[in-house]
């Protein structure tokens, strides 16, 4: 529920987490959406349709093969995503906030993978004496399936945090809109 | 005070949540605008042989996907572990007893890389030749392709349902949030519980 006039949050992060919260999570999770699409997209290329490795694009690599062969989309959005998680984050109450919490851990130490492989690209020198930058995981997953697997698990315990954030119960410690129960009627219309 | 730290507008909170949001531009100032790596797919490289000696050189053999090009299977990339090669050391490269185009390796520095990819079985045989003598490395097998040690198929799939449950409920929230006015937009949401 929306607080009374003195629980009403402040400042940019403070309307983020109040009355802005509710539009900005389902913004944000639009737009992580459509980049974990672009990853399956990428991957029922590599695994159900069975195409070379280099040939398996994504959906925008077809459009603009530069994404593809540039770590900058990944990285912007990696950067995006955490930026996300973290500014969003005190809007969650409960044990929403744990799960939301957990979600913004692993997705720290994806940010952590992609920097990684910015900085060997502008040092020269790369991880496990290997020719192209690499992740510190890939020696045993290859890397389209690693990244996968890390946007899955930052992804599940997203929607389990904003699901119980959404429970018409959390609407008493919200301060947001995020749980009120949708009436039609409205107060003063 | 954890309590204290969580008080919405609490100083200490502000104060971290202004560092975390400087630090994130600072590196998407740093890391976006400078020479980038190269991303998912085009790039899982991996040894086939490391620390080889060729006379007075260890070299590794890598097998990776090639940056450009339209080659659908991966190059190999010889290495020189510890020291530069010298100006008139040349790498020599044959596949079964067919030698293959090799030339400086246009994105590993100091590195060899042949223009055309090998397949798994292939046998391949490195030299490695200077002023100073020749050195053949022993010959190896092209083993199969890296696979994953997940159950991909599986993984893919249950993505693919969950990526659509979740899109569909995001909808259905994302319609509803916009046609709830703004709180303190002239409008006041009517709580039920009233």
């Amino acid at each position: 529920m929306v607080g009374t006039a003195e629980q009403v949050r402040t400042g940019f992060v403070g309307k983020l987490n109040g009355r802005w919260h509710e539009r900005a999570l389902w913004v944000y999770l639009s737009i992580v959406i459509l980049h974990w699409i672009e990853h399956l997209f990428q991957a029922a290329q590599i695994w159900i349709l069975e195409m070379p490795r280099p040939g398996a694009l994504g959906a925008l690599g077809y459009l603009f093969p530069v994404l593809v062969t540039s770590e900058v989309m990944h990285f912007t959005y990696a950067l995006v995503m955490f930026a996300g998680l973290v500014l969003l984050l005190p809007g969650f109450h409960g044990t929403s906030r744990n799960w939301w919490l957990a979600s913004t851990i692993i997705q720290g130490w994806h940010l952590v993978e992609h920097t990684m492989l910015q900085i060997q690209a502008l040092v020269g020198t790369n991880l496990f004496g290997s020719p192209v930058p690499t992740s510190f995981l890939q020696p045993f997953i290859p890397r389209p399936e690693l990244h996968l697997l890390y946007n899955l698990i930052v992804f599940i315990p997203m929607i389990v945090a904003m699901w119980l954030h959404t429970r018409p119960e959390q609407d008493t410690i919200n301060e947001c809109t995020c749980a009120t129960p949708h009436v039609p009627a409205l107060v003063g219309a | 005070m954890v309590a204290d730290f969580r008080t919405p507008n609490h100083p200490r909170r502000r104060e971290a949540l202004r560092l975390i949001v400087g630090a994130v531009m600072l590196m998407a100032w740093l890391l976006a605008t400078a020479t980038s790596a190269s991303a998912h797919g085009d790039h899982d490289a991996r040894p086939l042989l490391r620390g080889a000696e060729a006379g007075p050189y260890s070299v590794s053999l890598w097998q990776v996907y090639p940056e450009a090009g339209s080659a659908m299977t991966p190059h190999l990339v010889v290495m020189f572990d510890d020291q530069a090669p010298g100006a008139d050391t040349e790498v020599s490269i044959q596949v079964g007893a067919h030698p293959v185009e090799v030339v400086p390796s246009m994105t590993t520095p100091g590195a060899w890389e042949t223009v055309a990819g090998v397949g798994t079985d292939d046998q391949v045989t490195v030299t490695v030749s200077s002023s100073e003598g020749s050195w053949t490395i022993p010959a190896i097998v092209i083993p199969p392709p890296l696979t994953s040690i997940l159950p991909m198929r599986l993984l893919i799939a249950i993505s693919i349902f969950l990526a659509a449950g979740v899109a569909w409920w995001a909808a259905g929230r994302t319609s509803r949030a916009w046609r709830r006015p703004l709180p303190g937009h002239g409008l006041a949401i009517a709580d039920p519980r009233s």
